[in-house]
């Protein structure tokens, strides 16, 4: 009996080419869609690209390469036309208020300071030996913002896309775990107690015309932040203008979950054994930890400064929100101020740096850029 | 090798970059709140 028939066959399988590398990846793919399902770790992002990683760790799926089902997307809408993570931006504006940065706009300032941790993990990640462009994508991580840190990598070092894009919504989803210990530690009692004055009335006026104020301010500053910022204005303008609503929902609804769709399951996709598990890897959760680390901190402490300065005082744990973690960063705020004093209400105040916060990273990001290239 | 000089640039130029962006952007919305309330109670005003 002829069996080379049946080699044949075994070798056209996967099994034939699975790899001990294969099998961690779906474990580390399962471990991702069971955080999403049981813990809700930012599960619209999680499911996806564990599911990506996944099927892209199955032999001969070869679902990655030049002109397949998930290279398409990746290379025409991540890699090489920044396409996906604007329309994420233009989502995340049609579903932002700004008013709480319009009332009080000196909370902007802590979105800046929170981008401490982006430069000095950067100098983290060169002493470890990664080069200028690896170090900036990975600094990125530091600001809590994916799509801003799929932007940057997607430019500068696509190889570390999957490692990058997963360790910034891995720590966007663990906030209230990361963040609590830091809030602490930098706040005495009496700090976490500081009630705020309610926030003051935003007209509709004032609300139309901030995207459009923003956009000329940071845009002539920093070109290069162009596609997330005016994009992520256009969905505030239609949000607020109150005469689009049709667009307003297709972009904080249809769009975004589509471009999410794709978006998770080519991170994913990024993500074979033969890439993912390299030691850089582990490198970058770990300066991605230590970078949202030390802009919690820098968040805190700035908040602190300036309550030296001010005559209305406010309360630091709002500086932790200066990340951009949006709104999760400004709803730990919140606890941690109500585990103080359960009539504090700082959540509205929180969310002026924490929206301040991403427009920081997104200027951090096109500063990267513009030095750069 | 790390360029150093370059990745001090990097962290002078851009981490003062962020800053002087967003005190540009807190300045530019303060100036523009106070135009428009300024101009709504006005308008308030005249009825």
């Amino acid at each position: 009996m002829d069996f080379s028939i049946f080699n044949k066959i075994f070798l056209n399988t996967g099994f034939a080419h699975l790899t001990f590398g294969n099998v961690v990846m779906w474990l580390i793919a399962l471990t991702f869609i069971m955080l999403a399902v049981k813990k809700h770790y930012e599960p619209l992002l999680l499911v996806p690209i564990g599911f990506g990683m996944f099927i892209v760790n199955l032999p001969l799926t070869e679902l990655m390469k030049e002109g397949h089902l998930l290279w398409v997307p990746y290379h025409y809408a991540i890699a090489h036309f920044d396409l996906i993570p604007p329309i994420i931006f233009m989502g995340i504006g049609a579903m932002t208020d700004f008013g709480p940065v319009i009332a009080n706009p000196k909370t902007i300032l802590i979105g800046a300071a929170a981008q401490f941790g982006v430069y000095m993990t950067f100098f983290g990640a060169l002493l470890l030996g990664f080069n200028l462009h690896e170090a900036a994508s990975i600094g990125i991580i530091g600001g809590a913002d994916g799509p801003t840190t799929i932007f940057l990598t997607a430019k500068l070092a696509p190889h570390l896309l999957g490692a990058t894009a997963v360790a910034a919504y891995s720590y966007m989803a663990m906030v209230p775990i990361i963040q609590p210990p830091i809030m602490k530690l930098l706040t005495s009692k009496e700090e976490r107690k500081i009630k705020m004055k309610k926030i003051r009335y935003i007209s509709k006026i004032e609300k139309i015309g901030f995207p459009l104020v923003a956009t000329l301010i940071i845009c002539l500053l920093i070109p290069p932040a162009a596609p997330l910022v005016g994009m992520m204005m256009v969905g505030n303008l239609f949000k607020e203008c109150g005469v689009v609503e049709r667009l307003s929902n297709a972009a904080q609804n249809e769009l975004i979950n589509i471009v999410t769709i794709f978006l998770g399951l080519c991170i994913g996709g990024t993500m074979p054994a033969s890439v993912f598990l390299k030691p850089q890897s582990l490198y970058i959760f770990f300066l991605g930890l230590i970078a949202f680390s030390i802009s919690t901190a820098a968040g805190l402490l700035l908040a602190k400064l300036m309550n030296l300065f001010l005559k209305e005082k406010i309360n630091p744990l709002i500086g932790a929100a200066g990340v951009s973690a949006v709104p999760m960063a400004a709803r730990v705020a919140q606890v941690m101020a109500m585990k103080e004093d359960k009539s504090n209400f700082i959540l509205m105040h929180a969310m002026g740096p924490n929206v301040a916060g991403t427009i920081g990273t997104v200027s951090a990001a096109g500063l990267f850029l513009s030095l750069l290239f | 090798m790390v360029n150093w000089g370059k990745a001090f640039e990097l962290f002078f130029i851009g981490f003062g970059g962020v800053f002087v962006t967003l005190i540009i952007l807190q300045l530019g919305i303060s100036l523009y709140s106070k135009i428009i309330n300024r101009i709504e109670n006005m308008m308030k005003k005249k009825g």
